[in-house]
């Protein structure tokens, strides 16, 4: 078995992928909007950082470092794409099936409204706020993942949060055709 | 900055990354202008939403991909290295606390007095001078206790009761030859009163049912034995379990519930006891199954319970009128999560509205929040209030007719208000908490982050910084009765907070001492 050893403790891979699968497929999902996609960028993912985790420094931060690849790695996609193929809201997919949670939102629906907002977003701005929101990251986290300085993170949270608010509202006012 | 709009700053300032001038300025803005305050009103609205947002997960293929059977696994991934240990979410409430203390300590230098913040209320001379710790006596306490609210605790196996105000003897309550059983209860405050008058509580040794004046006075047994068997060979089955967590006070004092086996069945069955006739009735034959939570109704009509049987968790409504059983829900558990059972379970605090609420989960997720209305205006079936995955969920009297749930999110850097009609709102953001609990009338919220205990409105949403040296175990902080007071824990001393006076007082009695939960009662 491959294993990663710190002082105190000895990873295999195994374990850093259970501990980090579900974060990092969720923030992915959520940047890409699209399940298959994340599936391949979160194996994408895992590949590029297990195969460079020899070369790293011994104080690597590991949960920043994985965001940052995940990130990148999404951003590639995204670029490939070129443009991002968004339907219009009343034809938005339903809840996928196999979703480990929901929330109070769902039950007056609002989960399908934030992800097409979230979408909507320029994709470094989605990224700051799905890290601050739904990851718990700190400025200097996300500064770290998002290669950015810390004082930018203060930037790119106001501009996320407009963003979206702005998307929010229009999908909310049925504008949501875009 | 007053006439000019902050939009650009808003963000800043609801994360508390603001320089202090900014952040001021800001505030003064606030208080003047609609159009920002309804802008950060979205920006806190959408926070929440994005934080709930459903988390997914990929599935099991992925590993297999990973790892094994793609083309793209890792087959040949080099093998060993030296990492830092895996490091989770950190909050970001530590830049909020240092705000309030330097804003604290800003306001101190300046006299304002009425503005002092509540973290420097516990200043060493005070503290200095009342750190005696009283060993309570090993005699029973001789002759009633004097008027007034106190709380109890239990220690050693015996029930301590101590002046609010921390001044005075702590006298021993209950008989030296009972072992007091953890779950013991004090009697729901009445009309006219700050706190309970009467205690119950099972002695281990026995098996005995007591109830007993907060006065120390009429220690007495309530019917006979509650177990056939030697209960020290029934204490740590479920039974013996399921009747140690059962009693349960009707909401006006008049009547316990609780459960027994007397004839060593293995199937207990609901009992009452009334505080007025000492007399005790079966109110439930025994049924298959455990039988959880009795909770009265308001109107001292119904009790519903949880019952296992079968593998299968249901809610059940027992009316103790007509002897008429109503299945509040067949079954709690999902596909998804088999093993979910009720955590908790209340009426609605509303008698005019009858219905009752419950939680689903496992200690520590909790999965749903349910509702279903009985009597004319019933519904046939439960509502869902709230679904995800939450640390902790509380149910209590507020502001509204209905009461709200709180919901601990995972994560714990929000606590949240749901309502009864399913509407959600958040009350705190970027925090860290592991616990909290509601005043006795929903008004206020305590709860513990990171060594700091809070006091947050739950009406205007403001925040107090109560202390930033408490802990929360084994004594979490708990409100007196009349939601005046609130104790909390340095673990070497215990202090009482008086929320209107902003003052704090370290209590004759040492930290360790307090291994238990306490309850407040009042002596009329």
């Amino acid at each position: 078995m491959v294993r990663v050893e710190t002082k105190e403790n000895s990873w295999s891979f195994d374990q850093i992928y259970d501990e980090y699968k579900t974060p990092i497929y969720n923030y992915v999902y959520h940047l890409v909007g699209d399940r298959e996609q994340a599936d391949d960028l979160t194996q994408d993912t895992f590949l590029k950082a297990f195969r460079a985790l020899p070369k790293m420094d011994a104080n690597l931060k590991l949960s920043a470092w994985l965001y940052r690849i995940a990130t990148n790695t999404a951003y590639d996609a995204l670029r490939r794409r070129k443009l991002i193929a968004w339907l219009p809201w009343q034809e938005l997919d339903h809840e996928p099936a196999d979703v480990e949670s929901s929330d109070p939102q769902e039950i007056y629906g609002t989960t399908e409204l934030v992800r097409a907002a979230l979408r909507r977003m320029p994709q470094q701005y989605r990224a700051a706020l799905l890290l601050y929101t739904q990851e718990g990251f700190s400025y200097s986290e996300i500064a770290q993942t998002l290669n950015i300085a810390e004082s930018g993170v203060k930037m790119y949270l106001s501009r996320a949060r407009q963003s979206f608010r702005e998307h929010y509202k229009a999908l909310e006012q049925g504008g949501g055709n875009k | 900055m007053i006439g000019e709009h902050v939009e650009d700053l808003l963000s800043a300032y609801l994360d508390d990354a603001l320089a202090p001038e900014e952040y001021g300025a800001v505030a003064a803005h606030l208080a003047v202008c609609p159009q920002c305050n309804a802008i950060l009103a979205d920006f806190r609205r959408f926070d929440a939403l994005l934080s709930q947002l459903p988390r997914v997960s990929p599935d099991a293929a992925l590993y297999e991909r990973l790892f094994y059977s793609s083309p793209r696994s890792l087959h040949n991934v080099p093998t060993v290295q030296t990492l830092t240990p895996l490091r989770r979410r950190r909050g970001v409430g530590g830049q909020r606390i240092m705000h309030m203390v330097i804003a604290a300590t800003f306001l101190l230098t300046l006299g304002v007095g009425g503005f002092i913040a509540w973290n420097l209320w516990c200043g060493q001379a005070q503290i200095a001078h009342q750190q005696e710790s009283i060993t309570p006596p090993a005699g029973l306490q001789q002759g009633p206790l004097p008027a007034g609210i106190r709380f109890v605790f239990l220690r050693d196996g015996a029930l301590w009761s101590a002046a609010a105000e921390g001044t005075g003897q702590i006298a021993r309550l209950t008989p030296t030859t009972v072992t007091v059983a953890a779950n013991w209860v004090v009697q729901p405050t009445l009309a006219g009163r700050s706190a309970g008058d009467q205690l119950a509580y099972i002695d281990l040794q026995q098996g005995r049912l007591h109830t007993i004046r907060s006065d120390g006075q009429s220690d007495t047994l309530a019917g006979q034995s509650l177990l056939g068997a030697q209960p020290s060979s029934v204490w740590s089955t479920d039974e013996g379990a399921a009747i140690l967590t059962s009693l349960a006070w009707s909401q006006d004092g008049t009547m316990l519930a609780f459960l027994a086996d007397p004839s060593s069945g293995g199937m207990p069955a609901l009992y009452m006891y009334s505080t007025s006739t000492k007399s005790v009735r079966m109110v439930l034959p025994p049924l298959q199954g455990e039988i959880l939570h009795p909770t009265w109704s308001p109107d001292n009509m119904r009790i519903a319970f949880e019952r296992i049987h079968d593998g299968q968790t249901s809610v059940l409504d027992y009316n103790v009128q007509n002897n008429e059983m109503l299945t509040i829900t067949p079954t709690v558990s999902t596909a998804e999560h088999p093993n979910d059972m009720v955590l908790s379970l209340h009426w609605l605090v509303n008698a005019d509205m009858p219905a009752i609420t419950w939680s689903v989960g496992t200690p520590q997720h909790i999965h749903s929040l349910w509702i279903r209305y009985v009597g004319r205006a019933g519904t046939m079936r439960p509502s869902m209030i709230a679904i995800g995955d939450y640390a902790q969920a509380v149910y209590s009297r507020d502001y509204s007719q209905k009461g709200s749930w709180l919901l601990l999110t995972q994560s714990a850097k929000q606590l949240l208000l749901v309502n009864l009609d399913a509407q959600v709102r958040t009350l705190t953001t970027g925090t860290r908490i592991s616990s909290f609990s509601w005043s006795p009338h929903g008004l206020y919220v305590d709860y513990f982050d990171t060594g700091a205990v809070h006091v947050l409105s739950i009406l205007n949403g403001g925040d107090t910084l109560l202390t930033t040296n408490a802990v929360d175990s084994p004594l979490p902080p708990v409100w007196s009765a009349d939601g005046q007071r609130l104790l909390y824990s340095t673990g070497t001393h215990i202090f009482s907070a008086d929320i209107q006076a902003k003052t704090a007082q370290a209590l004759a009695i040492k930290g360790e001492d307090m291994r238990a939960p306490l309850l407040w009662t009042q002596i009329p």
